[in-house]
């Protein structure tokens, strides 16, 4: 698998009839948005954290903020995904505190007995969190609008026009906002390349 | 023009887990079809006062807040900015309080550090037109009026320099629902204990006459009433809820409201959707 590619593809279904149908308080549009888009914000939501398990619990936080704003629902060319990025990103900046509390209870709590996975999983996950912190380290560098761009872009596939939706500034900005932190984000990382010390605590 | 300076490599996409899509799934519908409340039954259900809420020490702080303007507006706005896309709330404005005569004061046993005003460094909260609290154990419950909304704001997690927590604002004289009786959870940054359950408001007439959590680990903890608010506050202090020291992942809490006619009115609280009370930071 090509680390660099995305591989769940881009949603090809018409979102316009169940945001319509969200907007009405129809719970079966929230389960179907679950169904058609939760692996995305899964992946979303792990690309701020750099934790699968707290993706985890993020991903239902951000369908449940969902089904509480469904009123303000809407999509960008038959689209939800942009919006739901707009919500994602706004729950996971808020859980950055209870984040970090957790990191620190868990340093003084004892480790309850770990559940079994395969080997192969468990070690694929650890190896993706661990190249994960350095990127979302290196990127919290920048100011947050540069980070929210290109995210949005580089790393979670939206269009230029997707983005600008999703943050509601023009096409222009995003680009503007693009390019100058594509670059300023590789000089960090190669920064970051003389001085790897950057662990999850360091990140939380 | 393209730019074409490389991004970063992120680690390839991962899918959730069949069990976990099961189980979000499940819990979203579960919350999306609404099922609340549960009948009044007839009193009679198991209640324990425990003696660490008789040993602890509340301090009922008197009304008094003639704070200026109304700040949590009729559509119950608490007032911080939001995204674009989302209504979730940023942290409030870190700003210094600004000395108040007139600002609520607290007594007894309640905590006198610099702690003790954090939740007036909440905007909303300077602005309010009338305050009360109530102090258990190490926290400080504060709820806040305007002229037709309250909120709540509880000071434990300020203790350790964190931010107090906000809960979202409630109409002035809605019935209890279970809206009303979510609970808020918050870990310690240092070895004051594991972590704090804690939950209050308004009431909105003198028909309540006692509310009363038990916790999934079995723990029962009355609520405290006085002077037309309650509030709850469990401090865990050697593991979290279900004994495991880590965050539970399911589990259910179950309230129950004790009414002057002799009902009661039972509800159910369930992990995680009716434990993340707070609107000012996450869970």
């Amino acid at each position: 698998m090509d680390p660099t590619t995305p591989t769940l593809g881009r949603p090809e279904v018409d979102d316009d009839e169940t945001v319509a149908r969200l907007r009405d308080g129809d719970p079966d549009a929230l389960a179907r948005l679950f169904d058609q888009h939760a692996d995305r914000i899964y992946n979303f939501c792990f690309r701020r954290t750099a934790s699968w398990a707290l993706a985890e619990d993020a991903t239902s936080s951000v369908f449940l903020e969902v089904w509480r704003i469904r009123d303000r629902a809407t999509t960008h060319d038959g689209q939800v995904l942009p919006w739901l990025y707009g919500v994602a990103t706004n729950v996971c900046r808020n859980a950055a505190r209870g984040q970090r509390r957790w990191t620190a209870l868990q340093a003084r709590t004892p480790r309850p007995e770990a559940q079994r996975d395969h080997a192969e999983e468990v070690a694929g996950r650890v190896d993706d969190e661990r190249r994960m912190v350095r990127l979302v380290a290196a990127l919290r560098q920048l100011p947050e609008r540069d980070q929210q761009v290109l995210s949005l872009v580089a790393w979670d596939g939206l269009t230029y026009e997707q983005a600008a939706a999703a943050l509601e500034v023009p096409v222009g900005t995003v680009r503007s906002r693009l390019s100058r932190s594509r670059h300023r984000l590789t000089a960090l990382l190669a920064e970051g390349d003389d001085h790897p010390t950057t662990t999850p605590e360091d990140l939380r | 023009m393209t730019d074409q300076t490389p991004d970063p490599q992120v680690p390839g996409e991962r899918r959730l887990s069949d069990q976990t899509r099961a189980r979000v799934r499940a819990e979203l519908l579960h919350h999306a079809e609404g099922r609340e409340v549960a009948a009044p039954t007839a009193a009679g259900r198991r209640r324990w006062l425990p003696a660490a809420v008789a040993a602890a020490a509340v301090a009922v702080v008197g009304v008094g807040g003639t704070l200026l303007v109304q700040a949590v507006d009729d559509d119950g706005d608490t007032g911080a900015p939001a995204g674009p896309a989302s209504s979730v709330p940023e942290a409030p404005e870190s700003e210094a309080p600004e000395p108040s005569p007139s600002a609520p004061t607290t007594t007894g046993s309640a905590s006198q550090g610099p702690e003790a005003g954090a939740c007036l460094q909440l905007p909303q909260a300077r602005k309010a037109l009338d305050a009360r609290a109530i102090t258990i154990g190490q926290t400080t419950v504060r709820l806040y009026e305007t002229e037709t909304m309250w909120f709540v704001c509880d000071e434990w997690a300020a203790l350790d320099g964190g931010d107090p927590t906000m809960f979202a604002p409630q109409r002035i004289g809605s019935a209890l629902t279970r809206d009303h009786l979510r609970v808020s959870m918050n870990f310690s940054m240092n070895e004051r204990g594991v972590g704090e359950y804690v939950a209050g408001g308004a009431l909105p007439d003198d028909s309540v006459t006692a509310i009363s959590y038990e916790f999934p680990d079995g723990h029962v903890q009355e609520a405290v009433i006085q002077d037309g608010m309650w509030a709850m506050a469990y401090f865990a202090t050697e593991r979290p809820l279900n004994g495991t020291g880590r965050m539970p992942t399911q589990g259910e809490a179950t309230v129950a409201v004790d009414y002057r006619d002799g009902t009661t009115q039972e509800f159910v609280l369930e992990y995680p959707l009716d434990f993340c009370a707070q609107i000012n930071h996450g869970c």
